[in-house]
Parts: structure tokens; sequence; C-alpha cells
């Protein structure tokens, strides 16, 4: 995270519950796009 | 095809771009590339190389020859033989300091900091790992020449010859056979260091949590959504990461089958290293740095870059970790696969366009590639600021230019609908239409937007550099170039002879 006042509000409190939207947004985004992607390949053979 | 796109950028440029471009707000122009060029762009390499196959074709020179009749195509397509041959002759060499920093983590050879005195700040904590770093690449504020340890020359032997033995077994049995054990081997070590980062507990500091970690990386700072900046990082990342641009995508296409899945393929190329990159890069390195360093040491040391991050940073953590020889032979272990199979995939365009266009046999193509590999390589491995230079053009601004080029010739010269049918043909998924025009008119008109900002940003600095390292090496990169030209000529003049 860039910005100071970003760094100073971490040192504060850890993760908000924006950063956590975009954790779990993020991992569940690639976590479904990998289930996707294979569920079609193996649906396929 | 995964082991071509999952490299050592996964694990260490993305966590440092990511930190410095606004932490989870980075996230929205990272995935907004990912589809309006990243995954366009996949599956215009896919549909060019397997056209290109058909034809009987494995380089981007004949490739962009059979789908534009100019004589300019086959020069243009020199690119995708030339730019990942140029990347080849560095990445050889990075990818070699993870193998040796994989042994050395095995046996134990780290410095090690124990004084609270030294450990009591990030830059302290840091040196003698900085200097185990230098002193590894030969590096001196004093000189432009480095003088790397016999160890970094000893194992850079080592990677190269693995790679051309694996080259040398062709791209059924070596290369395949690579990626069949290195991409499950690199998901599971990932996974373990990942199990291990959001477990670990700070040695210096009780206040510096996972929770802090993640929140380095996570907490969104949406000032930067309007920097075209950020954006352009986005851009680039997404470059990097899925191996765009660089002709080896295109080479690759031109083995598979007629009406084998190309949309479904290039997804799932795609799902894998978002996942690596996203999930295990965004967490282990960067996670580590905080809780060992704190936040404001960890952005210290994301500003230095990828490698302080990996070879700098790491090295501090697992010399304070229990079992951390075990986790750092891991980690290095983890890059070490993620480079070769990007060191292999790279290579087989110059592979595929020597046996194609001179028909010399594999074997002689290899070794002829491998000597000069260790010849080349020797720019980056013993003159300062070589490696930044060949990155810079052919890492970089190199493989933009070659993408721009392959959407236009593809879809605009070739012809939009003729290439959608070859994109789409034996498809199981269905791609709405609106994707055509996406590929069509948005991805080439945002490729140019980041060609001419990175134009305007960074060409004047990187042309103000001078002093002799910098001329030599772009003098270097000329002369491949014109080599490169010059093959290509010959070729197509024998072709017209035979006709």
């Amino acid at each position: 995270m860039g910005s100071k006042k970003g760094l100073e509000k971490e040192e504060r409190e850890g993760v908000t519950y924006k950063g956590y939207i975009f954790l779990i947004g993020s991992w569940g985004l690639v976590s479904v796009f990998v289930v996707y992607c294979f569920y079609k390949i193996f649906k396929k053979t | 095809m995964a082991g071509n796109a999952i490299g050592l950028g996964n694990f260490l440029r993305f966590p440092v771009q990511a930190a410095q471009n606004g932490g989870g707000a980075f996230m929205l122009p990272y995935f907004i590339s990912l589809l309006i060029l990243g995954i366009p762009l996949m599956w215009v390499e896919w549909g060019i190389g397997r056209y290109g196959g058909m034809l009987g074709h494995g380089t981007a020179p004949a490739m962009f020859d059979a789908l534009w009749k100019n004589r300019a195509a086959k020069y243009i397509g020199i690119l995708g033989v030339f730019l990942p041959l140029v990347v080849t002759i560095y990445y050889t060499y990075i990818c070699s300091w993870t193998l040796a920093f994989s042994v050395f983590s095995l046996f134990g050879r780290y410095p090690s900091v124990n004084s609270p005195a030294a450990m009591a700040s990030a830059e302290g904590y840091l040196k003698p790992y900085q200097e185990y770093l230098s002193s590894f690449i030969g590096a001196s504020p004093d000189s432009v020449f480095l003088s790397p340890d016999p160890l970094a020359y000893l194992f850079f032997i080592i990677t190269l010859v693995l790679a051309v033995w694996i080259l040398g077994k062709g791209v059924s049995a070596g290369i395949e056979a690579l990626n069949k054990i290195a991409i499950p081997a690199l998901f599971l070590m990932g996974l373990v260091l990942f199990v291990r980062v959001l477990t670990i507990v700070s040695p210096t500091n009780p206040d510096y949590t996972v929770e802090k970690g993640l929140a380095f990386l996570w907490e969104p700072d949406f000032s930067g959504m309007f920097k075209s900046s950020v954006w352009l990082s986005a851009a680039g990342q997404i470059f990097f990461t899925l191996s765009l641009g660089m002709g080896a995508i295109m080479t690759y296409a031109s083995y598979v089958k007629k009406d084998e899945d190309i949309v479904l393929d290039g997804l799932a190329t795609a799902s894998l290293n978002e996942f690596a990159e996203v999930v295990f890069g965004s967490t282990i390195a960067l996670v580590s740095a905080v809780v060992f360093f704190g936040p404001e040491g960890a952005g210290a040391i994301s500003k230095g870059g990828a490698f302080k991050l990996g070879f700098i940073s790491m090295p501090a953590v697992f010399s304070h970790m229990p079992f951390g020889q075990f986790f750092g032979f891991l980690w290095f272990l983890l890059l070490f696969f993620a480079g070769l199979t990007s060191v292999v995939a790279l290579a087989q365009p110059v592979v595929a366009f020597i046996e194609d266009e001179f028909n010399w046999t594999r074997k002689k193509t290899v070794i002829t590639i491998g000597i000069f590999l260790f010849i080349t390589a020797h720019l980056p491995m013993f003159i300062s600021g070589s490696l930044d230079e060949m990155d810079f053009w052919a890492g970089t601004f190199g493989l933009v230019v070659l993408a721009l080029f392959e959407i236009i010739i593809f879809f605009w010269l070739f012809g939009g609908d003729k290439a959608w049918e070859e994109i789409t043909r034996g498809a199981t998924i269905r791609i709405p239409r609106l994707v055509y025009y996406i590929t069509k008119y948005v991805t080439p008109a945002f490729i140019a937007a980041i060609l001419i900002a990175w134009a305007y940003e960074q060409l004047p600095s990187v042309l103000a550099k001078g002093g002799w390292p910098t001329w030599a090496t772009r003098a270097f990169l000329f002369l491949l170039l014109a080599f490169n030209v010059w093959a290509v000529r010959k070729v197509w003049k024998k072709r017209r002879e035979k006709a």
C-alpha cells in the first residue's frame, strides 16, 4: 500500500473491511476462474 | 503452456507492483487489464499460432507472412524470435541465482544477524543479506564491471546445461515432461509456503502480525485509481505475467490440432497463472517481509524492487524461522521451477525457427543456441546495467510493440471475421460477440495507449542514459536484430529460388 495515510492506518488497525473485500474478492475470483476452467476441461474429456 | 506463463514475475514482480500502486485498489485496473488486454491477446496468439501450425509454420516470421501478403510481414515477425531470444539470455542467468540460493538455503550458507541492535531496524537486519547478494553477483558501486562469485558462474552453467538438455529432448519429451513435474510441484511448494507464511510469528516485534502484512498489500488506496501510472503498471504486469508479445505462445500453439479448443486452453493457462500470482505471489514474500520488518521496512523493500524482495528480504526471513533452511530451499526451488519452465519456453521460438527454416537437426540447433546463450550471457553477467538495458528493450518495450503488430495483422489485415473463426473453432465455451469488438477495437487502442505512455514517460530517461556499457548493450541488440533480418532475408530468398 503506497500512501502515507494508508500506512498510518495499517499501523493502527490491520485489515479493514475494505481490505478484506479486495482480498477475498481477488482470491475468490481467481479460484473460481481455475475451478471453472478445469471443470470444463474434465467435462470435455 | 502454464509453464511458459508462470515465472519469477508472479512471485516477485506482482507483489511489488501491487504494493506500490494502491494495494487492493490495484486489483481493479489489474483485472480490467486481464479482461480487455490479457485474455483477448492470449487468444490472438493462440489463434495465430494454430493457423501458422496448420500451414507448417512454427514461428512468427512465417506466420505473419502467411497472414499478411506484404514483404514487411516477415520482418515484423522477426520480433517473435528476437525478443524471446534476448529475454532468454538474461533470464537464464537470473534463474541460475534461484538454483544457487536454493542450495545455499539447504546448506545454511546465509549470513546470520542475531544482535538485537542490528535486528532493531530493517536496514541493519537486511545489510548482511544485501552484501551477500552483491558479493554473489559481484556488484560494486565503483565499477561498471561485475565480478560474480565463481559459484554464480558455476550455477549459471548448470542451469544453462539443464535448459539445453531439456530443449534437446524436444517439445513433448523435454518441455512438456518438465512442465508435468514442475508445475504441480510448484503449486505444492507454493501451498506449503502460503500456509507457513499465514502462520508466521514476528521475531522482531509482536505488533508486526500477518494481518498487518495482508493489510499492507490489500488495504485499498483509491487515490491511485485515476493515475495513468497505476493503469500502466497493471497493464504491464498483465503483459509480463502471461508472457504476451514474446512469440512463445504462438510457437507452442503451432503444435496443437486443427480443432483443439484453444479458447479453453488459453483460459486455463491464464487461470493457473492468475491463481499462482494473486494468491501465492501476493502473500509469500510481502506478508513475511511485513511480519519481519514492519510495514515501513516492507515498504522500503518493495521500493527497492523485485530482486530486493526475493533475494535479500526472503533469505533474511528464512534465517530466523524454525526450519528456515528447508523453507528457504522450498522458496528458491519454487522460483527455480518457475524460471526454468519459462527459460525453455522462451528458447523454443528460436529453436523452431532454425529447425523449420534452415532444416537443422534439433541436436545441432540446441547445441548452437546453448553456445550462443553461454557467450552472450557474459554481457549481463559482467557488465553493470546490461541486464536492465536488455530488459527494457526486449522484456518491456519490445513485447508491447509485437503485441500491437499481432493484433493489427490478425484482426485488421488478415480479417476480423476470419481471425474470430480461427480462434473460436472447436471451442466448447460460447464467447459473447462483444469480445470480438473488444479484441478488434479496444485491445489495440489500449496497447497503443500503453506504448505511447511508456514512450513518453520512460523512453527519454532510458535514451538519456550514457556510458559505454549502455551503448555496448544497445550495439549488441542492434547486431543481433540485424543478424535476424539477414537470416530471414536469406531464407525467403531460398524459398523464392525453389519456387
